[in-house]
């Protein structure tokens, strides 16, 4: 059951009815019921892995509160110092322990099912002979309610707050229905709260939460689903095609892929929000971005929080990194001792980034990518300012501004080529077919036209992705697109909902004969 | 509370809109089958009480009778309500949209309807797409995706056939927006129904058999004779000659039989006295195993209409003011015909001199 089908909006239709129907303090149940229900329909083999990690997360949850409420009574009763660091100590390392064999489990689960092929592909590559190819099981949504519950553990294991003592409650937490498809990665405190709390039907509330799925289907039935036969084409055998359709196809991909994610929260995001609760945002006009870190704050918000959070600052602050920061800083000087440990913990980040993605060598080198060039940024940044002050150039000077943007558009387009190739090599001879086969026998328009989108869907596509250009000016001006169309005459509003749905009706991609692309990020 | 109205009375306000733009946007996004559209369009914008019966079935009926030959002929005015293979279930709705504007005194309903168990989508959309847009239309849909068990979801594109039909949008053409004008009164004059004769069979083979047919469509049928019932409806059946398909001949035995148990006429055209009478010659008058080609609809077209006016009364309603259309139609059909091979124009002279 995907987001892009009549089941999933007449499975909306019923839990909405249910959720506003049952008494308020039990509208939860409802929530929690229609989740694994949700999980069940689109599999009932998916059902034992996010129940165990629902189980070891919440166990582990309840095991690190009992061992830190034991260790603070244990401490209250103290007064030598000594015994008091001792007892925090002890009760560290047995949260260590717990919370060591809760990631063995989960991360256990997530490895074996996602990266077990990948590996044992390396060692046949590397040793001759070695494990066998299987045929698993990828639980839908597996990355993502792996890394919530992960987080979940951490903060409790550094006692950010207390575990959740309802199971039930919590495997609501980690099973929420339109967050299992492709996130976002929610924060316990961000999310449970609103989970469990007893929410009112609000009309203004639910229209605009209606608007927001329409949006999000726009985006995901005008312009990633037509673009994707397209991008298919050209990335399934770039040889046929000359550098220039390369790009086009590169571009058309970067478009896709932020139309297809972008959307796709936005439809989980106005779900949510139908039902009253408020999901964090994962997009921030990305293709804004003036840097690749830029980029990284607002593509993937949560992801990205998640990885700064849990990985990134953990292993930059440690005390590791800060001791050997010290032995470079007296070494190469102070910037460096500063700046290299930043940009190790950067790259071990992007390499997780890359991994998270999928299994293989294609995401690692995506990871690489990144990390390599925000880290060369770090680096260089200082000596680049310091240039533009000497030459005295004004950095913020528009021109500049959108010089930036393009330059970190293409950055990401170009580390787009080995997660959307089919390996690195197939990457890289795409990259090269740009630079050195720009122009190819068949003439630039002939062949876009003949990669099963007639140029009429181009028309189509092309006016999408102005609107969604538009919108994301105005948000970029801090305009509240949805207040101000809540505040025109309710005809107004009403014709240009009827204007919409009429352009969905007849131009977007859907229907019995239409096979609707999987959500790009469903997969990873 | 007079808020909580107020927004219901928009979201309901909204969706009868959205609902009303995909009825109007379904009309030019159907596709264009031109016989379907034809016929049904072409039956249901007849000038009100011009018909004096309607000949309900699918393949089985424009197939074998041509309407502007039967008004040369004989003056009567019996036009195809038929698309291709369309369910027997649907002849109840067809009869109330008849009904609305036409006084007729006969419904002709070809049991070879209800024999046909594979159906799929297509078949539906033939007779749905096509129908005005009214309650009996809604009623129609619901009944044949029921049948059908496309429900809930699958109903939807039949309730909108823009809904399947929206990626034609870079196709439309002037023809999409304008109903089909039907020039011959629903008379059937494509190349293959002229030009081509089976070969595959040399004898008409009969069987006094009998097979019960499934049990939904004996059950559809059952509804079709209570409602004729209910409405003291006239109603003749008939069942289209077959060349083989022995077992469907056994099961229109069976419905003949049937029929004639409610107190109903049958006609069986595949039982010999009937077949011999119309004087159908295998080796001449078929297009292949199911249907006539133009010579055995020419042949079937006499008798049937004879026989309708023998037993039934129709008027010759011949040189009547307003039904000019009907002159205008047999001289399109004639020369459609006409500018096909010579045998068959002769034969057709011959028939009607």
């Amino acid at each position: 059951m995907g987001l892009v089908s009549l089941e999933y909006l007449f499975f909306l239709l019923v839990v909405f009815l249910f959720y506003f129907f049952v008494p308020q303090k039990a509208r939860w149940v409802v929530l929690l019921a229609a989740s694994y229900a949700f999980y069940t329909l689109c599999s009932w083999k998916y059902l034992p892995f996010i129940a165990a990690t629902t189980l070891t997360t919440f166990y582990a949850g309840i095991i690190m509160g009992n061992i830190a409420g034991k260790a603070r009574r244990r401490m209250a009763d103290c007064d030598d110092r000594t015994q008091k660091k001792d007892i925090r100590a002890a009760a560290q390392a047995q949260k260590r322990l717990v919370i060591t064999a809760c990631f063995l489990l989960d991360f256990g689960i997530l490895a074996v099912l996602k990266y077990y092929n990948f590996f044992a592909s390396v060692t046949m590559s590397i040793l001759g002979n070695g494990l066998p190819q299987l045929e698993l099981l990828l639980p839908l949504g597996i990355s993502f309610y792996t890394f919530q519950s992960a987080g979940y553990v951490i903060d409790v294991y550094h006692a950010k707050y207390e575990p959740d003592k309802n199971l039930a409650k919590f495997a609501l937490f980690v099973s929420f229905f339109p967050q299992l498809i492709q996130g976002p990665i929610s924060r316990y405190d961000q999310l449970a709260s609103q989970l469990y709390e007893p929410h009112t039907f609000d009309v203004v509330r639910a229209r605009s939460a209606l608007r927001l799925m329409f949006w999000g289907y726009f985006k995901k039935c005008i312009v990633a689903d037509k673009l994707a036969v397209l991008v298919e084409t050209v990335f399934n055998a770039p040889a046929g095609y000359s550098g220039a359709v390369i790009a086009f196809a590169a571009v058309c991909y970067g478009i896709q892929i932020y139309a297809d994610f972008s959307g796709g929260i936005d439809i989980i995001r106005g779900v949510a929000q139908l039902l009253g609760i408020d999901m964090e945002q994962n997009f921030n006009q990305p293709y804004f971005s003036t840097s690749l870190s830029d980029f990284w704050r607002r593509w993937h918000i949560t992801l990205g929080n998640w990885m700064r959070t849990y990985i990134f600052y953990p292993l930059a602050l440690s005390k590791g990194m800060t001791r050997w920061g010290r032995r470079m800083s007296e070494k190469c000087g102070r910037y460096i001792g500063k700046a290299i440990p930043l940009c190790v913990a950067t790259l071990v980040t992007f390499l997780a980034v890359g991994v998270w993605h999928g299994a293989g060598w294609k995401y690692l080198t995506y990871g690489v990518w990144n990390g390599a060039i925000i880290a060369l940024a770090t680096l260089t940044g200082p000596f680049f300012q310091e240039f533009y002050k000497r030459i005295h150039f004004n950095s913020e000077c528009r021109i500049w501004y959108c010089w930036r943007v393009l330059r970190t558009f293409l950055i990401v387009t170009i580390g787009r080529f080995f997660t959307r190739a089919a390996d690195v090599k197939t990457a890289l001879f795409m990259m090269g077919s740009v630079l050195s086969r720009w122009k190819g026998d068949g003439a630039f328009l002939q062949t876009v036209l003949g990669l099963g989108v007639s140029w009429k869907n181009l028309i189509v596509v092309a006016f999408g992705v102005l609107m969604m250009i538009v919108v994301g000016v105005l948000r970029e001006r801090g305009r509240d697109i949805r207040g101000w169309f809540e505040q025109r005459p309710v005809l107004v509003q009403m014709s240009l909902e009827l204007v919409g749905v009429i352009f969905m009706v007849i131009f977007a991609e859907y229907g019995t004969e239409y096979d609707p692309a999987d959500f790009i990020y469903a997969v990873f | 509370m007079k808020k909580t109205r107020k927004e219901i009375i928009r979201a309901v306000s909204f969706l009868l809109a959205v609902c009303t733009a995909l009825w109007l946007l379904s009309i030019p996004f159907t596709v264009n089958i031109w016989q379907s559209k034809v016929t049904v369009q072409g039956v249901t914008s007849q000038p009100d009480d011009t018909l004096e019966a309607v000949y309900i079935g699918n393949s089985g009926v424009y197939r074998f009778w041509q309407s502007a030959l039967a008004y040369q002929e004989y003056g009567i005015t019996v036009m195809n309500f038929a698309t291709a293979s369309m369910p027997g279930i649907a002849t109840e709705y067809l009869m109330e949209q008849t009904r609305k504007n036409q006084n007729v005194d006969l419904f002709i309903v070809d049991l070879r309807a209800y024999t046909d168990s594979e159906l799929d989508g297509a078949n539906l959309h033939n007779i749905i797409d096509y129908f005005p847009l009214s309650w009996t239309r809604f009623k129609l849909v619901t009944r044949l995706c029921l049948y059908q068990k496309y429900w809930p979801f699958e109903a939807l594109e039949y309730y909108f056939p823009v809904l399947r039909f929206h990626s034609r949008w870079d196709e439309l053409t002037k023809d999409d927006f304008t109903a089909a004008v039907d020039t011959t009164k629903g008379s059937y004059y494509y190349s293959d129904f002229i030009q081509t004769v089976q070969t595959e069979h040399d004898t008409f083979l009969t069987t006094e058999n009998r097979t019960e047919p499934q049990k939904r469509a004996q059950k559809a049928l059952n509804g079709l004779l209570d409602y004729c019932d209910e409405n003291n409806i006239k109603v003749l059946f008939v069942a289209a000659p077959l060349l083989e398909h022995e077992n469907q001949k056994e099961r229109l035995n069976w419905f003949c039989d049937m029929v004639e148990a409610r107190g109903y006429q049958a006609i069986n055209f595949n039982s010999e006295p009937t077949y011999d009478a119309v004087g159908l010659d295998v080796s001449t008058d078929f297009m292949d195993n199911t249907h006539t080609n133009v010579y055995g609809s020419i042949k079937f077209t006499d008798w049937l209409g004879s026989y309708l006016v023998e037993n039934y009364g129709l008027d010759d309603r011949s040189g009547l003011t307003g039904y000019e259309s009907w002159n205008d139609a047999y001289a399109i059909y004639s020369q459609k015909i006409g500018n096909k091979p010579t045998m068959y124009f002769e034969q057709l002279a011959g028939l009607t001199d």
